[in-house]
């Protein structure tokens, strides 16, 4: 027999029983369209976290804190009740810290949660602060436009996160350098001329101090490049180092306390001379009793996890394509006993075994490919909506884009072979029944 | 060949299941153009013997030699010399009822790897011989018996067969398109030089045959 009369032959075959064909091709739509879905959102998904961690300098540094119980992990550090004698982040830290081999620079920061919120001038928006107070901290982070602020700036001079720019609407890191931003600052630093209210001062007085807000200009005098961080503001350390000394009364007049002297800084940021050294660096930072955060760690943790999620998505996905196979041999058994005469039909012309089997395959072929281009198209499309909700979902959110790609063609394609495949899979029994059974 | 014998038989037996056998040893020689009718009691294993004979069956026992030579061995060697050497009429029929009247006599061309263009061109002629030159495209279940059986014998010479053998093709019909459809038979035994046998129930069928094998509880009685 020629090869396009047994298509045309199984083909015809086929379309006899049109209800029943279209509601076998339309379970192996819907499956693979799933399959597609599942896959591509796992993977594109997976690749566009990935890579935003990759942008930057980011793998190469460290972060380091004070209590070794938080390095664990980025999901699976432990919270542990705080041990007073958890050693804290000084400046003797740090410089032990700077003289680790294949450390280039060991940055504190110090994370001012004072700075409740920030706006840009001429900009109604008011962006809750992420502000960060550093030094130094040129050494570790590359600019996008201007310059670091001097380590020892009184001043509020601010480095911003180039994540920013965007919310601003400006195109290019250089035009945000020089404009200014309002900080709005509760219980901590209030400027020098403030009115604190006396030490024996109601408590009702106090509290509603504590609640008014003072308002802090700062001039932006550096952006980042993009990377991981992009929602930071970066102050001086010493301007930071005020902010968190509020002054108090006291029956002999007015104290300030340096709670950063007092609790040491949040965290350090080790750079790593090469990404290679990071591991390493890593280890000893450990060994000194800290922790140590590193982004490929939370790579691989990311990694793994969406592994497990992919895994978990892709077998939901190749169960209900197995199970829309089994479709494809119920509908191909009812056939084959339905045109038992017809088989023996062509028996008695001259078909062999083979002939009646290959009938059979081609007709789960045919429904596997119709199946598989409609179940790879509405799965291709479907994932480009859903791409396009979960930009809408994290903008709304003021996240950032992740920026998904459409599924690659070579993840639309495994997944319409592999729903061919299963479809003529399942097609062994069958044809076996038209060909051993039926015959004879 | 030539004058070889186109069917040879030894001591074929045929059993379906335990002990129930249906041909106790069957010896028969059919030679080139032969027209041979086997006639016999309901039950007395008409059918089984030419259905073995025509390669839809297999014996249990005995050698079966067709054309002067044993069988082939394997599926697809058996079916290609079903294909290209024997023709069946069934008394029903057995046309694909959806298939058109073109079609279904075109299923043997097909099975052959012969051209769409060339198994059309060959299917019309036959039917336009057999008097069904105005129903090709009619579906084949829409069609008298008559028209059918016509239709059947088309199928069954659409390969030009050395062998054509028809169980009671006229059993299902009035004597009056019996006759026309012995008539089909006999011409295509006579100008194709075809050897024939025929299972028949009617006396006057049996006696246009050149020799008459008659059954009896699976046996031949002369
Ligand atoms: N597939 C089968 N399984 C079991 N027994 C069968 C089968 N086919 C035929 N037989 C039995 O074999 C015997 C012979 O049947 P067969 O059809 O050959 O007879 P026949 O001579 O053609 O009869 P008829 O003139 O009625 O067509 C019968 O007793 C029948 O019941
Ligand atoms: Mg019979």
């Amino acid at each position: 027999m020629r090869p396009l009369d047994y298509v045309r032959t199984a083909f015809r075959d086929i379309i006899t029983q049109p209800v029943r064909c279209v509601l076998t091709v339309a379970a192996i739509t819907l499956s693979s369209a799933l399959l597609v879905t599942l896959v591509s959102i796992g993977i594109t998904t997976r690749e566009a976290v990935v890579g935003h961690f990759e942008q930057g300098d980011t793998l190469s540094t460290i972060m380091v804190s004070a209590n070794s119980s938080v390095g664990g992990g980025f999901f699976g550090s432990s919270i542990q009740a705080t041990d007073t004698s958890a050693e804290k982040l000084t400046d003797e830290t740090v410089s032990r810290l700077e003289k680790l081999r294949g450390v280039t620079s060991a940055t504190p920061q110090v994370s001012i949660w004072e700075l409740r919120s920030f706006a840009f001038d001429g900009n109604p928006t008011s962006y809750v602060s992420n502000t960060i107070a550093t030094s130094n901290a040129g050494t570790a982070k590359p600019l996008a436009a201007g310059t670091w602020f001097d380590n020892a700036d009184k001043t509020p001079n601010i480095v911003l996160g180039n994540g920013y720019l965007k919310a601003l609407g400006i195109k290019d890191a250089q035009s945000a350098v020089g404009r200014t931003v309002a900080f709005t600052s509760v219980q901590g630093y209030r400027g020098t001329t403030a009115q604190i209210p006396a030490w024996n001062a109601s408590s009702q007085a106090k509290a509603t101090f504590d609640r008014s807000r003072t308002t802090i200009a700062a001039t932006i005098v550096g952006v980042t490049r993009p990377s991981a961080n992009d929602n930071q503001v970066y102050v001086p350390l010493e301007w930071g180092r005020a902010v968190q000394s509020p002054r108090v009364s006291t029956p002999t007049g007015e104290t300030m306390t340096d709670s950063i002297a007092k609790n040491g800084y949040s965290n350090v940021l080790v750079t790593a001379a090469s990404q290679d050294a990071v591991p390493g660096i890593a280890k000893d930072i450990e060994g000194l009793g800290l922790g140590a955060i590193t982004y490929q760690k939370q790579i691989d943790q990311i990694n793994q996890l969406s592994t497990v999620v992919w895994i978990i998505l892709g077998s939901v996905a190749l169960i209900s394509l197995i199970s829309a196979s089994l479709g494809i041999v119920n509908t191909l058994l009812m056939s084959v006993s339905e045109q038992k005469q017809v088989i023996q039909i062509w028996r008695a012309c001259g078909a062999s075994k083979r002939m009646i089997s290959r009938l059979y395959f081609i007709q789960a072929f045919i429904i596997g490919v119709v199946g598989a281009v409609a179940g790879g198209l509405i799965g291709y499309f479907a994932c480009r909506l859903i791409n396009a909700r979960i930009e809408t979902v994290l903008s709304s959110q003021g996240l950032e884009s992740l920026q998904l790609p459409p599924p690659s063609l070579a993840v639309l394609a495994a997944c319409m072979a592999l729903s061919v495949l299963i479809a003529v899979t399942a097609a062994f029994y069958p044809a076996r029944v038209a060909a051993k059974k039926i015959t004879g | 060949m030539g004058t070889q014998a186109v069917v040879s038989t030894k001591n074929i037996v045929k059993s379906y299941g335990k002990g129930n056998a249906v041909l106790h040893g069957a010896d028969m020689t059919v030679q080139t153009g032969e027209f041979v009718a086997i006639t016999g009691p309901s039950g007395s294993g008409k059918s089984t013997l030419v259905r073995i004979l025509g390669l839809l069956d297999q014996p249990s026992g005995g050698t079966l030699e067709l054309f002067g030579t044993g069988l082939p061995k394997g599926d697809r060697a058996l079916s290609r010399l079903r294909n290209e050497a024997i023709g069946f009429v069934f008394q029903d029929y057995r046309l694909v009822p959806h298939y058109s009247v073109l079609e279904n006599v075109c299923v043997p061309l097909k099975i052959n790897g012969i051209s769409p263009r060339k198994r059309k061109k060959r299917a019309s002629e036959l039917l336009k011989l057999v008097g069904l030159g105005d129903v090709l495209e009619r579906k084949a279940s829409d069609l008298s018996g008559g028209q059918q059986q016509r239709a059947g014998i088309a199928r069954a010479i659409a390969m030009q067969p050395k062998l054509l053998i028809a169980d009671e093709p006229t059993g299902n019909l009035d004597s009056e398109t019996g006759e026309k459809i012995l008539k089909i038979l006999t011409t295509i035994h006579k100008s194709l030089g075809t050897t024939l046998i025929v299972v028949t129930h009617s006396e006057t069928v049996a006696k246009r045959a050149d020799r008459i094998i008659r059954m009896q509880d699976g046996r031949l009685i002369g």
